[in-house]
């Protein structure tokens, strides 16, 4: 399935946490803020939003990922833009 | 099997989230001091801010610890009777375990005088104080702040953003005067003389001026204006009441990386554990969010009959006013045996490295975001 990831940058603090349970989607910039990645790429550079296609397991470890950032900065939406995170 | 835990932050209820996870027929119940569901304290800035409403800092709903069969009482644990394995709390019952959580937190540390305007923030009741104070203020209104550690840079940062005038006086010759090397220091002073702040280091808070409302704060190196003080001069653990239980205390409970402490049946979790640090090899408060939420889980895993063990490497990251400041692992000076300081002219940062016999515990990272990872590997791989 087919998921939109954003990392919202003025809320982001680079604790970190995202980066730790969802390695593969998340990565500290040096700006101390998550970047947003594709299965560990970055097609067409760096970027805090990508619209990434994942499995149902991928889904609930980048939803874990989410849930475990301190001030709720990350943003999970479904194909349809329903947000799925923050609920 | 009952489990009590003591505190209803973020140690607390991610043990009760784990537990319940783990366990449906233990018995939760969490003591509380504060009424409102799990909220985030770093959240609070962004709230003052206006980056997200209020409701927005709660991460738990009421629901959820009904759905999750996980009890809360709005009392305070007065005392632990470890023989009798029971709690006494604030409304006088007595309340039996199988196991004990303390995870009771840290609170402010004040200073002696009161007027309205003094802010201090660490609740979401001191930040719905601090943004009333704000909302009263125009732009460019006099601000103080008291305190060179996390939190002034916090007040640093909130007060900046509503374009207020700002004051501020810390008792070392620069922030974070224990960690950081002069030249860090250095770095960080003139970068708020560069923004417009007037900086008071080396200095005493001795009184505050005005009738009822806040109109001056006095200090050793003299005095200046301020309607708002904010207050930020460190955090202490809230163990005071445990004195007499026979836990063994030092800063905070001291616990193993197991979050055990001398007494069967009873962990510590949180800002008022003082854990062994499996990197550096002494005990200390971690006093983070990540740390804390990771403590609560361990404890939950071991009650569970599991042999976990906290290891994870704490990052503390600040941003004060455009200048990022990191620190890594364990960062005293007195317990490393060797400091190295680098200097970085193109990024006009500083890294400083800790080592204890002749491994790396810890770093400060000044404008060297760049550095995370690799220090971190060097923590880890030691």
């Amino acid at each position: 399935m087919k998921i939109k990831i954003k990392v919202d940058p003025e809320l982001c603090i680079g604790a970190a946490a995202c980066v730790t349970v969802a390695p593969e989607t998340f990565q500290l910039n040096n700006e101390n803020k998550a970047d947003v990645l594709d299965h560990s790429q970055a097609p067409n550079g760096p970027s805090y939003e990508r619209e990434v296609e994942v499995t149902e397991e991928e889904l609930q470890n980048i939803l874990l990922g989410a849930e475990s950032c301190p001030v709720l900065a990350v943003f999970v939406y479904d194909e349809s833009g329903k947000q799925l995170f923050p609920r | 099997m009952r489990v009590i835990i003591i505190g209803g932050g973020i140690a607390g209820v991610s043990c009760a989230e784990e537990l319940r996870k783990l366990s449906l027929a233990t018995e939760i119940t969490i003591l509380s001091e504060e009424e409102m569901p799990l909220y985030s304290r770093l959240l609070l800035p962004h709230y003052i801010k206006g980056l997200v409403p209020r409701e927005r800092v709660f991460l738990k709903t009421d629901v959820w610890y009904e759905e999750q069969k996980i009890t809360r009482f709005n009392v305070r644990a007065e005392k632990i009777d470890l023989k009798n394995h029971f709690v006494a709390t604030s409304d006088a019952r007595e309340l039996p375990f199988d196991k004990l959580v303390i995870a009771s937190g840290r609170y402010t540390r004040d200073v002696p005088d009161y007027r309205r305007g003094v802010a201090y923030l660490w609740n979401l009741e001191d930040a719905d104080h601090l943004l009333q104070l704000i909302n009263e203020q125009p732009p460019l209104t006099n601000i103080g702040i008291y305190g060179g550690g996390l939190i002034a840079c916090e007040f640093l940062n909130i007060f900046k953003n509503f374009n207020f005038n700002i004051s501020i006086a810390f008792r070392g010759p620069y922030f974070w005067s224990r960690i950081l090397d002069g030249e860090s220091g250095g770095i960080i002073n003139q970068h708020l003389l560069n923004q417009g702040i007037k900086v008071i280091p080396e200095a005493k808070f001795v009184e505050l001026r005005g009738e009822d409302e806040l109109e001056g704060v006095v200090t050793d190196k003299g005095e200046f204006e301020a309607k708002i003080l904010g207050v930020g001069i460190g955090l202490e653990p809230n163990i005071s009441w445990l004195t007499d239980s026979g836990l063994k205390l030092k800063t905070g409970i001291l616990v193993n990386e197991k979050m055990e402490t001398n007494y069967p049946d009873v962990y510590a979790a949180g800002d008022v554990a003082e854990v062994f640090d499996v990197y550096s090899g002494r005990n200390r408060i971690m006093g983070n969010w990540l740390a804390a939420k990771e403590q609560g889980r361990i404890v939950a895993k071991n009650i569970t009959g599991q042999n976990a063990v906290f290891n994870q490497i704490t990052v503390s990251s600040m941003n004060l006013l455009g200048l990022d400041i990191i620190f890594l692992g364990d960062t005293d000076r007195q317990w490393a045996d060797k400091v190295e300081s680098k200097k970085n002219e193109d990024s006009q940062g500083v890294t400083q490295i800790f080592y204890k016999e002749n491994k790396v515990i810890g770093a400060t990272l000044l404008n060297q975001n760049q550095e995370r990872s690799r220090i971190l590997e060097m923590i880890k791989t030691n």
